[in-house]
Parts: C-alpha cells; structure tokens; sequence
C-alpha cells in the first residue's frame, strides 16, 4: 500500500491572551491510500485541531503533512471535509448545497453530479427542502454528500454522527462504510465513541489528553460488515478504553 | 379560518373608534384652531388634491428627494458595510468615525447641507441621506460580521479560495436578510427627515415645504393635519411596497434562525 497522506512531527501551538496553548505534540502518522482511518481521544486533545491542519484550515507550528509527496498549504477540493456541527447554508437548498462546490469548479452538469449524489445518500427526495426542515441525520447526509460531489481523494470527518441518535448514527455508519467501499476513498474520521471506531476503522489512533500525543495506533484487521459484539472487538475495545481511562485519570489528577 | 379572517380585520373596528372619538371631541370643543374635525379634515383632501392641485405634484416631489437619498445612501452603505463587516482592520478604523457621526441628527446638517448643494433637491437627498446610510450601514456590516466561521470554511474547502467568492458565495447571502432590515428601518428614519428637508425651500413643492412654508398654523390646522396623515400614508404604502419587492419567500430559509 502506497502511502497517501504522511504526517512528520507535527506540533501545533495557540498563541491565545493566557499564554501559549499545546494543542498536538509531535504527531507522526502514516495514512495509506483508501485506508479508514479513526481517531479517537479524550475530548480536548486536539482531534479537531489535527484534521483542520490537514484540511489546510490552520498551519502547524513545526512539523509537515505531505499529501502525495507534497507539502498541504491551503485548503483544497481534493480534501473534503464534513464538520462537527452541521454546516449546510441555510439559505440553499438540499440541492443546491451539494452543488455549491461544482458551482465554484465551474462544473456543467453539477445539476446531474449532484442528484446522483443524493441519490447515494438517499435524499433525492428531499432535495428541494431548506436545511432548517430536516433532521440531523439528513442534514449529516446532505453535508457528505457535497462533500463527496467534487470527488475528493480524502474525506476529513470530525465527530460527524456524534449528535445523533443510536439508531440514526449506525445506520448512518454502514451508509459510510458502503461509500467509502464504492468510491475508494481515504478517510480519516474523528469519533469519541469507542465502538465507533472500532465498526469502521481499518486502524484507530488513539490520542492522549491535551497536549494531543499518538498513545498507540490498534490494528482492526477485521472483515466487514462486522459484528459488533464481536469477540475480537470486545478485546481491542478493552485495550482501548484502558488506554483512554489511564489518560483520564491523568486528566482528574491535574 | 373564520378566526383567521377576524383576526385580520382587527384594525378596522379600532380605526372606527379612533376616528369617531376624534370627531366627536373635536365636536364637543368647537375649535377648529386646536382641532379640526375629521370631517374638515377629510374635506382638506379634496380642497387640496383637486381644488388646489398640490397633493400630487408635492408628493411626487417628496418622492424625488427621497429617492436621491435612499440611492445614494444604499450605494454607499451596502459597500462601506461589506468591507467593515468582511475586513477586521477596516472595522477598527473606520468605525470610531461612523460611531461620532452616527448621533448627530440630520436636521443638525441642514446648514451644511445647504452651504454644500445650495438650495437645491441634492440638499435634501442628502438630509434624506443621512437619515438612511446609518441604518444599512450597522445592519449590513453586523450582518456581515455574523457569518458563522464554519460557513466560510466550508466554502473553502469547496474550492472558495479568494475572499471575493467568500463575500459572494456565502457572506452576501447570509447577511442579505440582515441588509433589507437595515434598509426597510433606514426607509423609515429617511422618511421622517424629508419634512425637515424640505422646509428651508429647496424647492417650491413637496410635502415638507407645503406643511411649513405654506399652510399657516393658527388657521389652516385642518391643512396640516391632512399633510401629516398624508406623510404617515405614503411611508406605509413605501413600506408595504419594500415588503412586496423583497419577497418574504426569499428570505423563507431564515425561519430555522429566527422562527
Ligand atoms: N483557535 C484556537 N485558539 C486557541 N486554542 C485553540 C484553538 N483551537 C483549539 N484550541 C485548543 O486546542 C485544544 C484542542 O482542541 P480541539 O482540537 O478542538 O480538541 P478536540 O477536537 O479533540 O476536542 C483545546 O484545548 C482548545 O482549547
Ligand atoms: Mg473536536
């Protein structure tokens, strides 16, 4: 497997008015190419932080992301990115927010490129309805579905089922495993949920408490669909929350 | 559905009653010099519109200055506005001036206005003016200033690299709303300095004129009175017609924000 995305060192800082702030420390990270990948970690450790660097919506403080031998300066297409709290535009259609980036890519058949779209998320239906009339779990659809529309070659998603209902959220998971195996895609996904995880990842970083370090990276290794009871779930599902729950009581100890 | 159609006739039993307690204590005082009765009120209209001919010629001439004002004010506040709203630096440096010029009240300018345009209809659209930039100015750069952070983000990871298709693909559409209340408020502020405006003879008609430099007030009140209620009429139907343009459906996407 060839590597897609290489992350070298990557240390963030915030300068902010109480001083400098260590979001990520010395992240080095190799993602393959259609690889799933999951990200979990207690909350403030700088997941968000670590996919806005590779979207290119903020810059590392030292260190490098190289995306296919190439450093990330600026924010591209070729990376989608579906973020925590739903982020469709109000004032556009179902429709026309899968359309918004083939309107800006100058993109004739975006009308055909985003209903097929639609239809791969299961919204065709809705798709002359406004934002504000539908459910969070439609609106998460809509947001991946105009991301995929200008056919990214990595989809960056922070926490995106995480306010969601049990039944809406695995639904929506076998709906991204059965994407991501059709259009072959690199992902790199945030989640808090262990079990989440553990249902969709090829490997699963797992982060320490703020500043955000890599604490081990846990193969999966599993056939999908997978079960989630699984015996060999079961146990990495343990070594991960060991993991987490040492991490937290460092947390309480402060 | 019955209760609806009630509803929206509720004015109509209130406006009855206004009018008639007006008539009748206007009666009971027996003094047209303190106030008029509606009737002689209403019998103005005719005097005025048809005997005379004023109505319309001074209406339209309020109009006219009130357009100068309204376009130059939209012209230059909506620009203003955007790059205020869009450019943190451009905030910090010009808002300590618009926020000095903001309280001073039109009419405090007429001297200016006239020493600049002369007595000229330029004067008065510039009082109209004054009264209308500072409302689409606050209400277009607040609007602007609002755009959620993850809405322009979005728009660049789908390809809006340049602040200019920022501006037009996201921030212009979600501070439009937020621009025609600003509009509509300074519509009506701009509205109420066209008396002012007018009444240091930019011209020999229009409504402000005819109120103050014609009809005098210990014997022609019923003139006045019907001068004023046609000031009032005008601004509603301008107000009515700003709301019948900028389509409400337009702005139907609002309700998940507002409700
Ligand atoms: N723009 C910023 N300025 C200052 N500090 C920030 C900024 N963004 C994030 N942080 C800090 O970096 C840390 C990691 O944040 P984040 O990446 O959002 O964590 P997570 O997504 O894992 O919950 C937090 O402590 C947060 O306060
Ligand atoms: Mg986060």
């Amino acid at each position: 497997m060839n590597q897609k995305l290489v992350l070298s060192c990557v240390t963030k800082i915030f300068n902010s008015e109480d001083g400098e702030m260590k979001s990520l420390e010395e992240i080095s990270l190799n993602i393959n190419q259609n690889e799933f990948l999951c990200i979990i970690g207690p909350s403030g450790c700088g997941k968000t932080t670590l996919l806005r660097l590779i979207a290119g919506l903020d810059f590392p403080s030292s260190g490098k992301i190289i995306l296919d031998g190439e450093e990330i300066r600026s924010p591209s297409p070729e990376r989608g990115m579906i973020f925590q709290d739903f982020s469709l535009f109000p004032w556009r259609t179902v429709l026309r927010n899968v359309e918004f980036g083939l309107e800006i890519l100058g993109i004739e058949r975006k009308r055909e490129v985003a209903e097929e779209y639609l239809n791969l998320v299961g919204l065709n239906r809705f798709k002359n309805r406004y934002p504000y009339e539908l459910s969070g779990g439609m609106k998460q659809r809509v947001a991946i579905a105009r991301a995929l529309a200008v056919n990214p070659a990595i989809l960056l998603m922070d926490e995106p089922f995480g306010s969601l209902d049990a039944q809406t959220r695995n639904m929506l998971q076998d709906e991204i495993l059965r994407i991501w195996g059709k259009t072959k895609k690199t992902v790199v996904f945030v989640t808090h949920s262990v079990d989440e995880a553990l249902y969709l990842a090829d490997r699963v970083v797992v982060m320490s408490i703020n500043p955000g370090r890599i604490k081990k990276i846990i193969d999966v290794n599993m056939e999908r669909p997978r079960e989630r009871t699984d015996l060999k779930i079961t146990e990495k599902r343990n070594e991960i929350l060991d993991i987490l729950s040492v991490e937290l009581k460092k947390m309480t100890d402060r | 559905m019955k209760m609806r159609v009630k509803k929206r006739w509720l004015w109509l039993p209130s406006l009855a009653i206004a009018i008639l307690s007006w008539e009748l204590i206007a009666f009971v005082i027996d003094e047209p010099g303190i106030l008029p009765r509606f009737s002689m009120v209403m019998f103005s209209f005719y005097e005025l519109g048809v005997v005379k001919g004023y109505i319309i010629p001074d209406t339209l001439m309020s109009l006219y200055h009130f357009g100068i004002g309204l376009g130059a004010a939209f012209c230059v506040a909506v620009p203003l506005g955007i790059a205020m709203g869009w450019f943190e630096n451009v905030f910090r440096a010009i808002d300590p001036i618009i926020e000095i010029l903001r309280p001073i009240p039109p009419l405090a300018w007429i001297p200016l206005a006239i020493a600049w345009f002369k007595l000229s209809s330029i004067a008065a659209g510039f009082i109209i003016f004054l009264g209308i930039f500072f409302p689409i100015l606050i209400d277009t750069y607040t609007g602007f200033r609002d755009v959620p952070k993850v809405l322009v983000e979005t728009s660049k990871v789908l390809g809006c690299a340049e602040s200019k298709k920022q501006i037009r693909y996201v921030a212009f559409p979600y501070a439009l709303p937020s621009i025609a209340t600003g509009t509509r408020v300074g519509m009506g502020v701009g509205w109420m300095c066209v008396v002012a405006a007018e009444m240091f003879g930019v011209s020999k008609s229009g409504l402000g004129y005819r109120l103050f430099s014609e009809f005098n007030y210990w014997n022609q009140l019923d003139y006045i009175i019907a001068y004023m209620l046609l000031l009032g009429f005008i601004s509603l139907c301008l107000d009515r017609l700003f709301r019948y343009i900028v389509d409400e459906r337009l702005f139907r996407w609002k309700k998940g924000i507002v409700k």
